[in-house]
């Protein structure tokens, strides 16, 4: 009994030592949110940290009335946790990623042998989550974090936390996150990450509002970071974009989707001088099913989807007439359809490889691991035969049954 | 309900015990030793580790039951004599030895890695096998009643853990279904069947059980929903992280617990599963000191064994300083496990064929 006593005292001394170690003030820690990545000279990574400024923004605010929401360096580093190492040089407080959310990765970076190298030893570091997204920037990734001056968020990670649940509703960019770019760094499929800037390209005019790419969406006044459409990645390195329209098509093809519905606007079948406005609603999951038996593979795809007429301008009388109701869905369903064939096709010509996902149902046909590594799914997938169904429904008009027109007109057009 | 303790436990604090000990196993390196073998399919491991360890225990069970009262030490005496009986003792106190102190080196790597990095890895180690010296030195029956009041919080966090990422769970992760093949499969389930090496070893502890019917039934069901749950956590593990990134992840459910979150809001939940890991891990370690001290001194013909807890406590600890670092651990263990197994397997057999022996002799 003696020795348990001297045990459980020198346990006691023990837990008190334990807190020292690796105790952590509140007050000492800088916590970052969002990381920048660009290339460096001589094979180093620069790192760009914005750190916050948690005094702003709260009730605490009175304290720290001429400090800024957060504070941006940059260093240039082997990776970066050297980086976070040498940040402390300049910063006060212990850097701390305990709530990085956002990693901003320069094209230029992203495109280079280097990156997949810096990301996959990076989470190494206990602080490093899988949980955090990634978004792929035109300039480099100083530039964007230094020009994201948010006028409607004053703390940055706020205005990251809510544009991510905007991007996922809008579905104009993928879900993209370090855990995913890690399932999909093999050869047979390719990781879609958010792609965004602060600069502008050139503005285009498009009918349909969301074949752009960040930076071409035409934006008079409002906040300078555009994110639209997204980077493909192939082996762990960036190899092309694609847009907004796009993206939301490859998430569609997907079996499971995380954003389930899609307003977007296709041509008017009876008045072609006019778009409809349409909530596009996935209906279930995607369903695929393939043949890999022949050299050329058969992938047959059905696509549930129910739509929402949101807005008709040609003021036609869809709502009330089934035979036109028909016209129209057939008119959606086909317009959406040459869209998805287009790109499936563009897919298989650039990458030879796909984004959809696909890659999962083919691993079904095999027994064994090495069985579906000497298949090689992305060369089979870039010569497969695909064909797409879109099963369609129309769901609703909105609440007016007629278009909102004057007595006399009516009138006219019954004479 | 309230009865006098008779300092023997029952049905529900030994499935109780069982959960935990066992059960844990899905939370340190088991899953990735797992991976390293049986590729994708390696959640198919524990099961055939299971289906294999079953047929050995059916027969100490057989051996068992018309001797009421008598535990594993007690047979290997009636089997192979004084000094044999000695002999295959020790060399189980050996194995388990090696495994407890391996094993608990792993819980302070992982706490180390995952929670405290700058405090030395001496002082996590002399923390957690305190706390675990002063549980095992209850008592059998304090283990069991401890282990029964804690394991409704774990398995409810457990299941929670899997709620709160089942967003990010995707089954056809774990096609294609037979992984390396299904030949690789087969031996190596049957190579890692002292996964449940403990359906063999905690036989020893019947004696302090009421009797071996409440016994019998408490190993049903504490192996089997161990099998079942280690297996389905290691599936999930392969759903959420996909193949090669599942077998180059270190603790595969440390890093589970920091993807889980509720809503986007509340996100940081790892400290809460850390906290009930961590009470598991010292009721884990405690059975295994206990189960050490007590084999050790029946073994020897020692009529006390408590006296024993303390120095075999310190024991595991030195020879879990030992290796440098985590992957030499998990070298060993793998070592460890395959020796093991086919100890554990044969060990039954032995034993029955010596008692057969004896009866033609005399």
């Amino acid at each position: 009994m003696k020795k348990g006593i001297i045990a459980f005292l020198l346990a006691c001394v023990a837990l008190l030592l334990g807190g020292c170690w690796d105790k952590l003030e509140l007050e000492e820690q800088a916590f970052v949110v969002v990381l920048g990545l660009d290339k460096a000279p001589d094979g180093l990574v620069s790192v760009t940290f914005q750190v916050a400024n948690p005094q702003v923004g709260s009730s605490d605010k009175g304290a720290a009335q001429n400090e800024p929401p957060s504070d941006i360096v940059t260093f240039a580093a082997p990776d970066i946790l050297s980086a976070k190492e040498i940040a402390n040089s300049v910063i006060t407080r212990k850097i701390s990623f305990a709530h990085l959310r956002t990693i901003v990765i320069s094209q230029a970076f992203a495109s280079s042998k280097l990156f997949n190298h810096v990301i996959g030893s990076s989470i190494r570091d206990p602080e490093m989550r899988r949980e955090t997204n990634l978004i792929i920037s035109r300039e480099r990734a100083s530039e964007f974090i230094t020009r994201n001056k948010p006028r409607l968020e004053t703390r940055p990670h706020k205005y990251y936390a809510f544009m991510q649940e905007r991007w996922r509703d809008t579905g104009y960019v993928p879900f993209s996150t370090l855990n995913r770019y890690f399932q999909r760094l093999g050869r047979d499929t390719l990781f879609l990450s958010i792609y965004g800037t602060t600069k502008r390209v050139k503005t285009k005019y498009a009918r349909e509002e969301d074949q752009y790419l960040a930076g071409e969406i035409p934006q008079q006044n409002g906040d300078p970071v555009q994110i639209m459409g997204s980077a493909v990645f192939k082996s762990g390195r960036m190899v092309g974009t694609i847009t907004g329209e796009e993206t939301r098509i490859a998430l569609f093809l997907r079996r499971k989707s995380m954003a389930h519905s899609y307003i977007s606007s296709y041509p008017d079948p009876l008045n072609p001088d006019y778009q409809v406005t349409a909530r596009v609603i996935k209906d279930g999951n995607t369903r695929i099913k393939m043949d890999l038996s022949r050299e050329r593979p058969d992938v047959q795809v059905t696509l549930p989807l129910r739509a929402q007429i949101l807005s008709i301008p040609s003021f036609t009388d869809y709502a009330e007439d089934p035979r036109k109701q028909e016209k129209l869905r057939k008119s959606i369903e086909d317009s959406l359809k040459a869209k998805i064939d287009a790109f499936i096709a563009k897919i298989q010509q650039t990458y030879e490889c796909e984004p959809f996902l696909w890659h999962l149902v083919a691993r079904k046909h095999f027994w064994t691991l090495k069985a579906y590594q000497a298949y090689d799914w992305g060369a089979h997938f870039s010569k497969a035969k695909i064909n797409v169904t879109i099963r369609m429904r129309i769901e609703s008009f909105g609440k007016q049954i007629g278009p909102p027109l004057p007595l006399e007109i009516e009138e006219d057009q019954a004479g | 309900m309230l009865s006098r303790s008779n300092g023997k436990s029952g049905t529900r604090e030994y499935t109780a015990l069982l959960l935990l000990t066992v059960g844990l196993k899905l939370s340190d390196t088991t899953p990735s030793i797992l991976f390293k073998s049986g590729k994708i399919a390696a959640w198919v491991i524990p099961l055939l580790a299971f289906g294999v360890m079953v047929v050995p225990f059916l027969l100490l069970l057989a051996m068992l039951k018309s001797r009421p009262e008598k535990g594993l030490t007690d047979l290997l005496f009636l089997a192979a004599g004084r000094w044999g009986g000695m002999l295959i003792g020790l060399a189980l106190c050996l194995v388990t030895l090696v495994s407890t102190a391996f094993g608990s080196r792993t819980y302070v790597d992982i706490i180390n890695t995952m929670g405290y990095q700058r405090t030395p890895l001496f002082a996590l180690y002399l923390m957690l096998m305190a706390a675990v010296f002063y549980v095992a030195n209850r008592g059998f029956e304090t283990i069991g009643r401890t282990a029964w009041i804690v394991v409704p919080y774990i398995e409810v966090f457990l299941a929670l853990l899997v709620v709160f990422v089942w967003y990010d769970v995707e089954w056809q992760h774990l096609f294609p279904a037979a992984g390396p093949g299904l030949p690789i499969l087969l031996r190596e389930g049957a190579n890692h069947g002292s996964i449940f090496g403990e359906m063999i070893l905690f036989t020893a502890f019947i004696p302090l059980m009421r009797n071996l019917q409440e016994f019998k039934i408490a190993s049903w069901i504490g192996f089997g929903a161990c099998a079942v749950k280690i297996a389905g956590m290691t599936a999930v593990y392969i759903a959420v992280y996909d193949f090669p990134p599942a077998e180059n992840m270190a603790y595969p459910f440390q890093q589970l617990t920091r993807a889980a979150s509720i809503g986007q809001i509340i996100s940081h939940l790892e400290s809460v599963f850390f906290a009930f890991w961590l009470i598991t891990t010292v009721v884990h370690f405690a059975v295994y000191v206990y189960l050490l001290a007590f084999l050790f001194a029946r073994s020897l013909g020692l009529d006390t064994f408590e006296p024993l807890i303390l120095p075999f406590t310190g024991l595991t600890m030195l020879i879990g300083m030992v290796p440098e670092n985590s992957s030499r651990v998990n070298q060993v263990l793998d070592t460890t496990l395959h020796v093991s197994t086919y100890m554990f397997i044969l060990l039954p057999f032995v034993l029955w064929s010596m008692i057969r022996l004896r009866r033609l002799v005399h």
